[in-house]
């Protein structure tokens, strides 16, 4: 009782006193081998789906947080396994360069015919003359104490330039521009397949991180572990494996999965994964004496005793005897759900259940009607199937699904009685969304009209059935966005902007198809009519032709749950307003709430009366865009503009009065916040920031202006805004002052603005200059433009 | 009207473009099995050059065709510094002591080869760097690996009037004014083969599979270069070279040189051979001439014309 108590007592204290500073002062970088999925250089082993820079990357992700428990400081060569991971080697050894480490470790597997499992430490040099001695000295230690882990077939530690003969003196070109020692372990082959399926396992590979570190330690002295590991691999003795084995690793019989071992005393649990590995490991356990219980499901429990040694590991192999379930398996899960109708024809059918199954009975069992066959995928123990039709089921049927009491549990006991249930295929094409939405308005006129059903669409079935023409029936030319066909999505754009104030129709004929060759069974228009608004810039103060003005999301101040991968900030020349480019903000959220900033640092100057405002191609995304200002005594203001539920190009604006700032006025950003019906994905393109906007003027008449004038505004009386027009048969400088009925000059609502030839609109809010109010009274409004200049009164009336 | 101001940049920056040409490539022919490494222009068409791994360093004169070795210890040809009109060569010297990495600030005179020691085995001390004609500096990672600080060799202060970018912990570390500040302007990144432009307003890295770019000194992105290795200035800073290597994830296949003209942003091609793997380029004081060498070792360097 004492002896167990102590244990007890050990292993409390090993939680806080394990990992003790054995490596402190030390730095290391660690390369995993390779990066991303490219089958040419990442190595994949098609039967068991590994990939060695997945692999290798979790290992040094181990060995990490490993080196680190120790004190040590490692630097990663690479954060992820994309391709974008994929670093080049000449950057690999920079990084340890740069970072002027102790020691590089390059962390690999090795691959042969699938037929060898050894272990193989690679130095810079030749065998007998290390470039760096060290590094030969390191690779001795660290091929022993990997090759303890990983139970291979033998070592070799070897001078790269003599294992590479044909490569002269270059070697390895991530050791060759190292300045400091450097190995490369190639831990075993993850071609041999029983090895494959364990280096799946991350604990296998967190048992190889251990090693390494194990090594470490004895090459710098630094001591050793207070600490050891049970590991080992539970296997049915009555199943062989169907691949090749090397009979001296005792792979010939089938690993289990799904092991459940218990270590006491400290009742330390390990859940195995179902990988054909059987696989455990328990790496932090103090030394003494330990009973492990060993099962797995559907397997007797036995044990056994094991005697824990510090920085070693101890292995406690087993094969487990199979331990019949007579009970009768029932279908616990099953999909698409019973009497669910509207499904794709390409609908697969999945079902559960709670006893691991024989497959050959189940599949012999299971009818359809009316009848369909496919293909069976079985996974979790033999317990679900997913069942795959071989062609198209058929529109609009019920089907019904059979699972006949002959389907039986893998212990030979019937399901007894008949499980059944049906589900019908849908029969149509059926348009889902659509914006424009049916007869809206304000519609952008370089709208991007995005239509979805409820099926990926066959794009042969498109021409001459989908239209989008004007009020005289007009087609009107568009750009479409076909990579979206296969979300079911059609997205195009006019090639030239709409005409303002306009009606259009979206024709859709029913002869549009999807993949599953069901078509749209009516004839759909969807009519909508275009923003009466045209706008004229103001003081444009960032066109968005580079941008050194904006911080990137990933290092703007405020940014939350955004992949930074994926989100960015780039000159674009897809779509813009004026000049070359505009730009494009590309964002991903990752959690249901999250915000997206763009810091900048734009100063408007003192603008007490302005409209702010930025062009913004909308994205559909419904989250919101807010502005972010603040003055010169730091006063700051978040105004909310818009929700982005439209797409084409929008202004968004505020007046700088809404601010109640004082002083010059600076944009400090733009944000983007995921609102809880928002997309998470979405780009929205931005354009000519400016002051001054010209407040909604409209190009109310498409009509030959051939004279120069100035109407009376409208309303008049009025309070406090109201509308001036004027034509203009020239393109003009044109300059619009407000005067009171003594002469003074109160506003200047248009100064020095170019303006096409036509008929123009500007809104005068009642204010002067300094953004207040003025009292009720006669005033003048004088246009001049060009040689034209004329005056009306008008009258603001509270 | 910023449109039109805009639009005219773009066309002065047209007009301002410039062309490099590549009048030819020398080999410089020096024998030794295991080749040299990373040349370096030194002075009066002298280079410094090193092995692959940047143990020792050899000084060969061009037209003298006379090769001398200098020293053959760890670390020396990893980022010396030539200073005293040539005469003086700075260096970090790393020793494995009980296998622990200390390194060493060691001037040498290229003339006779004598060496001073001006610092003996400390840990975790940067490459010297060069201040002026004389002063030499540079950085400690201190207690432990959270502060970098800038040392004056020979009065022990930070040199306030220093403006350089150092690498710790992979980030980039940018010393102004005897302080330092991480740049980063890629966020986390492994930044490397960091450097100030001639000028001092400007920095060229590269953040490890994200690019190579150029940002101001308060790490703004000024210029993106893309896949561009071992990136340097030229001595105007109106260039830069760099390689653009390729490997299979165990040996480099493929890699020729580039020099790009910043502001017109337009890349010329070097080298464009198939059957040579030419790496680590560098400039001479001229900028007239670029030294690399090939994978095999063999030092070359090209003459160009810049109209």
């Amino acid at each position: 009782m004492f002896k167990i108590l102590k244990i007890i007592i050990s292993i409390i204290l090993l939680s806080t006193s394990i990992y003790s500073q054995l490596l402190s002062g030390y730095k290391f970088c660690i390369d995993p081998g390779h990066g991303g999925h490219d089958a040419a250089n990442d190595r994949f082993i098609p039967q068991t789906g590994l990939w060695e820079s997945e692999s290798n990357f979790d290992k040094a992700l181990h060995a990490k947080e490993i080196f680190e428990s120790l004190g040590a400081t490692v630097i990663l060569t690479r954060f992820g396994n994309s391709d974008a991971d994929d670093i080049p080697l000449s950057q690999r050894a920079a990084i340890a360069n740069a970072n002027n480490v102790d020691f590089f470790n390059s962390i690999h597997s090795n691959g042969f015919q699938g037929t060898a499992n050894s272990t193989l430490v690679l130095f810079r040099g030749y065998d007998g003359a290390p470039v760096f001695p060290d590094a030969k000295i390191m690779g001795s230690i660290l091929v022993q104490r990997i090759y303890e882990v990983n139970r291979t077939t033998g070592t070799s530690n070897r001078g790269d330039w003599s294992f590479y003969p044909d490569w002269g003196t270059s070697g390895l070109g991530v050791l060759r521009p190292l300045n400091m020692p450097g190995t490369l372990t190639e831990g075993s082959f993850h071609d041999y397949i029983p090895e494959s399926w364990r280096l799946l396992n991350t604990n296998y590979r967190r048992h190889e991180a251990w090693a390494i570190a194990r090594g470490f330690i004895d090459f710098y002295s630094a001591g050793a572990l207070s600490f050891g590991a049970v590991a080992g691999i539970l296997r049915d003795p009555d199943v062989n494996v169907s691949y090749y084995y090397i009979p001296s690793l005792n792979d010939q019989k089938k690993p289990i999965n799904y092991v459940n071992v218990t270590i006491e005393p400290g009742n330390l649990v390990y859940e195995g994964d179902d990988l054909n590995n059987g696989f455990y490991l328990f790496d932090s356990l103090a030394p003494g004496q330990y009973k492990v219980f060993l099962t797995a499901e559907d397997y007797k429990l036995d044990s056994t005793n094991v005697t824990v040694i510090a920085d070693r590991t101890v292995f406690a192999d087993k094969f487990l005897q199979l331990e019949p379930n007579l009970n009768v398996p029932q279908v616990v899960e099953f999909s698409p759900a019973a009497d669910a109708s509207g499904l794709s024809l390409q609908s697969n059918l999945e079902m559960s259940f709670d006893i691991r199954m024989n497959p050959a009975k189940v599949q012999s069992a299971l009818s359809f009607s009316p009848q369909t066959t496919g293909t069976f995928t079985w996974s979790n123990n033999n317990k679900t199937f997913v069942f795959k039709p071989s062609n198209l089921l058929q529109p609009g049927i019920e089907y019904t699904v059979t699972l006949s009491a002959t389907a039986e549990s893998f212990f030979g006991v019937p399901i007894q009685t008949e499980f059944s249930f049906n589900f019908t295929t849908r029969s149509k094409l059926t348009l889902v969304g659509n914006y424009p939405d049916f007869s809206d308005s304000d519609i952008s006129t370089t709208v991007k009209i995005v239509l979805e059903f409820d099926a990926p669409i066959d794009q042969s079935t498109l021409p001459g059935n989908i239209n989008l023409v004007n009020n005289d029936n007009q087609n009107i030319s568009v750009i479409v966005s076909a990579q979206s066909y296969s979300d079911g999505k059609i997205i195009f754009e006019p090639r030239d902007p709409l005409v303002p104030n306009s009606t259009y129709t979206i024709k859709l004929k029913q002869g549009i198809g999807d993949i599953e060759n069901l078509k749209l069974d009516e004839d759909i228009d969807i009519n909508f009519v275009t923003d009466a608004e045209v706008y004229v810039s103001g003081n444009i103060v960032d066109g968005f032709e580079d941008i050194s003005n904006w911080q990137q999301p990933s290092l703007s101040s405020g940014s939350s749950n955004i992949n930074e991968s994926a989100t960015m900030f780039e000159v674009s020349n897809q779509k813009k307003i004026s000049g070359q480019t505009s730009g494009k903000l590309s964002y991903e959220f990752t959690a249901a709430e999250g915000t997206c900033m763009l810091n900048t640092n734009i100063n408007f100057g003192a603008i007490p009366d302005s409209r702010i405002g930025l062009w913004v191609f909308g994205d559909l995304s419904y989250n919101s865009i807010s502005f972010l200002f603040s003055d010169t005594q730091s006063n700051t203001a978040s105004v909310e503009v818009d929700t982005i539920n439209f797409t084409g190009w929008k202004i968004l604006d505020v007046n700088s009065q809404q601010l109640a700032l004082s002083g010059d006025i600076t944009l400090d950003g733009i944000k983007i916040n995921k609102l809880s019906e928002g997309n998470e994905i979405g780009a929205i393109y931005l354009d000519d920031l400016q002051s001054d906007v010209i407040t909604p003027v409209e190009d109310s008449e498409i009509e030959e202006i051939t004279s120069y004038g100035l109407a009376q505004n409208y309303p008049n009386p009025f309070n406090p805004t109201t509308k001036i027009t004027f034509t203009l048969a020239d393109a003009e400088i044109v300059t619009i002052t407000i005067y009171d009925i003594l002469g003074g000059e109160v506003d200047k609502l248009v100064n020095n603005k170019e303006f096409d030839k036509g008929k123009w609109s500007v809104i005068w809010e009642g204010k002067n200059r300094q953004g207040n109010l003025l009292p009720s009274g006669i005033y003048l409004y004088k246009i001049k433009a060009g040689g034209f200049s004329f005056s009306r009164k008008m009258i603001l009336l509270k | 009207m910023i449109k039109r101001f805009f639009l005219f940049m773009f066309f002065a920056s047209m007009l301002y473009c410039q062309t490099a040409e590549v009048i030819n490539i020398q080999k410089v022919n020096i024998d030794r099995e295991e080749g040299f490494f990373y040349p370096r222009f030194a002075n009066n068409n002298t280079i410094l050059l090193t092995t692959s791994n940047y143990k020792g360093l050899w000084i060969y004169s061009i037209d003298e065709k006379t090769l001398t070795k200098l020293n053959d210890h760890f670390g020396a040809g990893y980022e010396p510094v030539i200073f005293d009109k040539g005469k003086k060569i700075a260096f970090r010297m790393d020793e494995y002591i009980d296998r622990k990495k200390m390194s060493s600030i060691v001037i040498q005179n290229t003339a006779d080869k004598t060496e001073q020691v001006l610092l003996a085995r400390q840990r975790n001390i940067g490459t010297p760097k060069l201040l002026g004609d004389s002063t030499l500096f540079f950085y400690r990672s201190e207690t432990p690996f959270t502060v970098s600080k800038i040392f004056n060799l020979e009065s022990g202060f930070t040199p306030n009037d220093a403006i350089e970018v150092f690498i710790n912990n992979s980030d980039l570390i940018l010393v102004i004014e005897g302080e330092s500040k991480i740049l980063n302007p890629n966020g986390k990144a492994n930044y490397i083969w960091p450097s100030v432009s001639p000028g001092k307003d400007r920095v060229l890295y590269t953040a490890a599979g994200k690019g190579t770019f150029i940002c101001d000194l308060e790490g703004k992105i000024l210029s993106e270069i893309g896949y561009a290795n071992y990136p340097s200035w030229s001595p105007d800073g109106e260039w830069i070279t760099y390689m653009k290597d390729f490997d299979d994830g165990h040996q480099v296949t493929a890699s020729d040189i580039y020099v790009r003209h910043i502001q017109s942003d337009i890349e010329f091609a070097i080298t464009k051979s198939t059957s040579k793997i030419e790496m680590y380029p560098s400039w001479s004081r001229s900028g007239e001439k670029v030294f690399f060498n090939t994978i095999n070792g063999e030092i070359e360097f090209a003459n160009i014309k810049f109209d």
